[in-house]
């Protein structure tokens, strides 16, 4: 009998910040560009109408200084922001990235035949738009903006499948991940924040604009705010997402996790601001704003999607996708195999400032720590383990770390032995003592044979979810292939799957 | 291995694979553009200040800086697809060399950003009216940043191709830079060798603004087959010194029948280019037929070379302990749609770039864009 291996990479650390900051802070500003690339995209398509119809003298000055303002954020900052995010992502987690490519190289490589596409119709306009026929500009503005909308379309199939797998989790069709739950409402969703920021981007641009008098560019900005006017159906669609997520996740958001509540709120806060101050003053009222009004609106905007993608990326806790790979990049499967033979002892890379530890003891703690738990938490920085179980006695250590998805229903089960657990509970003790140059070696058998029981008692699996989707073996059994797992032979102890 | 390398390989292998290559070589050419480009430009505003600003207004000079950040977004496009396959492909090893690299690694992207606007900069109108030093500290800024980067991926990919032995010493030792005798000349021979596709691409830009009354004298023809011919001599120096300096096991895979036909390949390119524009020196005008000689010859290489690449990491890695892996990822739905969508876009960018054209020709019997002759 074979218990399911990971392939070990190497794991680096980042110090006082905690990985997802790193990710989630370049996520933030490529999804921020992207969008506003998307939304910039109909926007001009709506300017080049008004443009070549007589509707508005001005559409033309806006469009010219508006794609130098769209090509020089976006398309050079947007784009390698997105090669940053490929790089960052195989930093924080090889495995999930792997996987992601394994299941949707295919997809992936739909949306980048579109990506081509929108950047030669955008450069094309860009270059020589300003020579090109009125029929022909609009042919590529709009392209440009299909091209762009349709890059979302494709890559929100994979953003999505990461929470709400759906089917694939039985199946393993790449189609019913793709098409889940939560792929419409967060579609629809993104599509109207990329109008809003790309509105309040022209918005920006238009007071940046000279040789315009101010009743020019009070009739650009009531023109450009038309598009702000979807930003209504932004509460419709955040229920429809939070109606489409798991249970457990949308908990989470509407209170269970405190940091989680606060970021929804951020982002619904700021989105409300803006949507107010858009419905009533610009499209109703038809105000003017300037400047440093749309700037902070702007900003307004990047704090609402900096505050949707935290809660996109909190809410698939435990998992890096749901059902199948948990955060810490360890798969259902391997927990039970991990338990018996231990998460770091075929780990070949060493600690690389073993001699700071004071015995063997303490150096498998820290291995077990940057195996298990380094991608979520620091030591003592942001979201150390040393504040967060600073308090608690050494047995209650023991054992809500040996429980730990009953501990906290957004943390994976402990996969390591009992042994391995010890010796975390001892680091993490040393650290909060604040490493004392004397430490004993802990055999506390007694200790040894309550965390084995804990262990069993909380078994293997993440709270209630067996129940639910008792069907994905079989699509799990082939993402672990697309894993890269290896194979070692361990007694039967009848704890593995 | 036994056999003319991919021979033998598995089918669904060998579908990423030649995914992979050919993706490569289409992102080989905007990046040879880039790469040479930059440093064509970087030397060219170094000097006496009349002489430098001759030389980046002179045709080459000008039509590089027009012509630069739009190759560079092609760079970055066409990097895309092949970033993808080779995480299919190789993932376990590019994933750590990725890993081990860490920061080193991480700094490519700001070192692009750098660089994309910095190209920009140098296309801009009022950089001729910027101090001598700052304009010559732009070009050598953005080649920096270029450099730094092409050197980082030859120094991820030899690593990736590395033992997990030393893999984990360079962990350990807490390692920034890989040290290996081969990467200073693979370096150089990348750089070098970008030149010659570099020039054959601004030669066809250059005859395209020809007949629309672009003047170029036969000086600046002689002076791109000059660096045409330099960049192919030294391209070659540097790839013997590779070859030399790799250990006899890893010269050994390199050198064996699996990529030999494939280096005879990248040799016989190199020797079309270097006729081609030897002839083009001569003549000194630009020829088609010795330019389509030339562009020929570049491709050879760049494919030639690509599947050497490819050929010497076969010998070098565990291949076939990835074949089920690659086995299983084919199975994943959206192939015939992929391939579906390809023809579709691509159908749709070439209408639009003759759409463009037909347009811009409707414009030129009006007048004269001055944008195209700038």
């Amino acid at each position: 009998m074979g218990v399911d291996l990971p392939y070990y990479y190497p794991i680096n650390d980042f110090g006082p910040v905690m990985k997802g900051m790193v990710i989630g802070g370049l996520g933030i500003v490529h999804v921020f560009l992207a969008q506003f690339a998307i939304g910039g995209g109909a926007i001009m398509c709506y300017f080049q109408w008004l443009a070549h119809t007589g509707r508005c003298a001005a559409a033309q000055q806006f469009l010219d200084s508006y794609f130098k303002f769209l090509v020089l954020i976006s398309f050079v900052l947007g784009a390698l922001t997105g090669v940053g995010m490929w790089f960052a992502a195989i930093q924080i987690s090889p495995r999930t990235i792997g996987l992601m490519v394994d299941e949707f190289h295919w997809v992936w490589a739909i949306e980048w035949t579109f990506f081509a596409l929108e950047v030669v119709a955008g450069y094309l306009f860009y270059r020589y738009g300003a020579l090109l026929l009125n029929r022909r500009r609009m042919h590529l503005l709009l392209i440009y903006t299909a091209a762009a909308w349709f890059s979302l379309f494709w890559i929100n199939g994979i953003l999505s499948w990461q929470l709400t797998p759906g089917a694939w989790t039985a199946d393993g069709n790449v189609w019913s991940g793709f098409f889940n739950a939560s792929f419409w409402p967060s579609l629809f969703y993104r599509s109207v924040t990329s109008l809003t920021i790309a509105s309040l981007a022209a918005c920006v641009v238009i007071n940046t604009m000279t040789g315009l008098d101010l009743e020019r560019k009070r009739e650009l900005i009531n023109r450009a705010a038309h598009l702000l006017a979807p930003i209504v159906l932004m509460p419709a669609l955040g229920v429809w997402y939070l109606q489409a997520i798991p249970a457990d996740s949308r908990s989470w958001l509407l209170g269970g996790s405190p940091a989680m509540t606060l970021f929804v709120a951020l982002s619904v806060g700021a989105s409300l601001l803006i949507g107010l101050y858009a419905i009533v003053a610009l499209v109703w009222q038809r105000l003017y704003i300037n400047g440093a009004t749309a700037a902070l609106l702007c900003a307004l905007a990047f704090v609402a999607t900096a505050g949707g993608e935290f809660v996109r990326e909190g809410s698939r806790k435990p998992y890096t996708v749901r059902q199948t790979l948990y955060a810490n990049s360890i798969t259902r499967a391997e927990v039970a195999g991990l338990r018996v033979v231990g998460s770091v002892t075929h780990d070949p890379y060493p600690l690389r400032n073993a001699d700071r530890y004071l015995h063997d003891q303490l150096r498998l703690g820290a291995r077990v720590y940057r195996f298990q738990c380094s991608v979520c938490h620091t030591v003592s920085g942001a979201n150390g383990l040393t504040h967060l179980t600073g308090s608690w006695a050494l047995d209650q250590k023991r054992m809500n770390i040996a429980k730990l998805q009953f501990t906290k229903p957004f943390m994976p089960p402990f996969a390591g032995t009992a042994e391995e657990l010890e010796a975390l509970v001892q680091y993490l003790t040393w650290e909060s003592a604040h490493r004392p140059s004397e430490w004993e070696v802990s055999d506390d058998q007694a200790a040894i044979a309550n965390i084995e029981k804990w262990l069993i008692e909380a078994g293997p699996e993440t709270v209630g979810e067996g129940a639910v989707h008792s069907g994905g073996e079989s699509a799990r059994a082939e993402a672990r292939g697309s894993l890269g797992l290896s194979e070692v032979a361990v007694p039967s102890i009848g704890v593995d799957e | 291995m036994a056999s003319i390398f991919p021979f033998g390989v598995p089918g669904p292998t060998l579908l990423y694979l030649m995914l992979y290559v050919l993706t490569l070589a289409v992102h080989f050419v905007f990046m040879n553009y880039v790469f040479a480009g930059t440093l064509y430009v970087a030397v060219a505003g170094v000097g006496r200040a009349d002489a430098a600003m001759a030389r980046l207004h002179n045709p080459i000079g000008a039509m590089l800086r027009d012509w630069l950040p739009f190759a560079f977004s092609g760079v970055i496009t066409a990097g895309v697809a092949p970033l993808l396959f080779v995480q299919v492909l190789y993932k376990q090893q590019f994933y750590t060399a990725n890993l081990l690299l860490f920061h080193r690694w991480m700094a490519v992207v700001p070192a692009l950003i750098v660089a994309f606007y910095l190209l920009y900069l140098l296309k801009s109108r009022s950089i001729s009216d910027w101090p001598a030093g700052w304009r010559v500290a732009v070009g050598v800024g953005a080649l920096a940043a270029i450099c730094f980067t092409g050197y980082s991926w030859s120094e991820n990919h030899l690593l990736s191709l590395d033992d997990e032995e030393r893999w984990v010493s360079f962990f350990a030792e807490r390692r920034w830079f890989y040290h290996h005798s081969a990467l200073l000349p693979r370096v150089g021979m990348w750089l070098t060798l970008s030149v010659p596709t570099m020039m054959a691409i601004v030669c066809w830009q250059l005859r395209s603004g020809e007949r629309r009354g672009l003047q170029v004298s036969s000086s600046e023809v002689r002076i791109a087959c000059v660096w045409a011919l330099a960049g192919l001599g030294l391209a070659v120096l540097f790839g013997t010194m590779q070859y030399l300096m790799l250990d006899s096991v890893t010269r050994g895979a390199s050198g064996d029948r699996a990529s030999a036909p494939y280096a005879v390949v990248a040799l016989i390119g190199v020797a079309l280019q270097g006729a081609g524009w030897f002839s083009q020196w001569r003549g000194a005008r630009l020829s088609r037929g010795w330019l389509l000689l030339a562009s020929a010859g570049a491709m050879l290489s760049i494919l030639g070379i690509c599947m050497v690449r490819e050929a010497d990491r076969f010998a070098r890695i565990d291949v076939a302990a990835l074949y089920e892996s690659h086995a299983a990822a084919a199975e994943n739905g959206g192939r015939l749609l992929f391939l579906l969508f390809f023809a579709v876009n691509a159908a749709i960018i070439v209408w639009c770039v003759l759409a463009v054209r037909r347009d811009l020709k409707l414009d030129r019997a009006a007048s004269t864009p001055s944008h195209l002759t700038e």
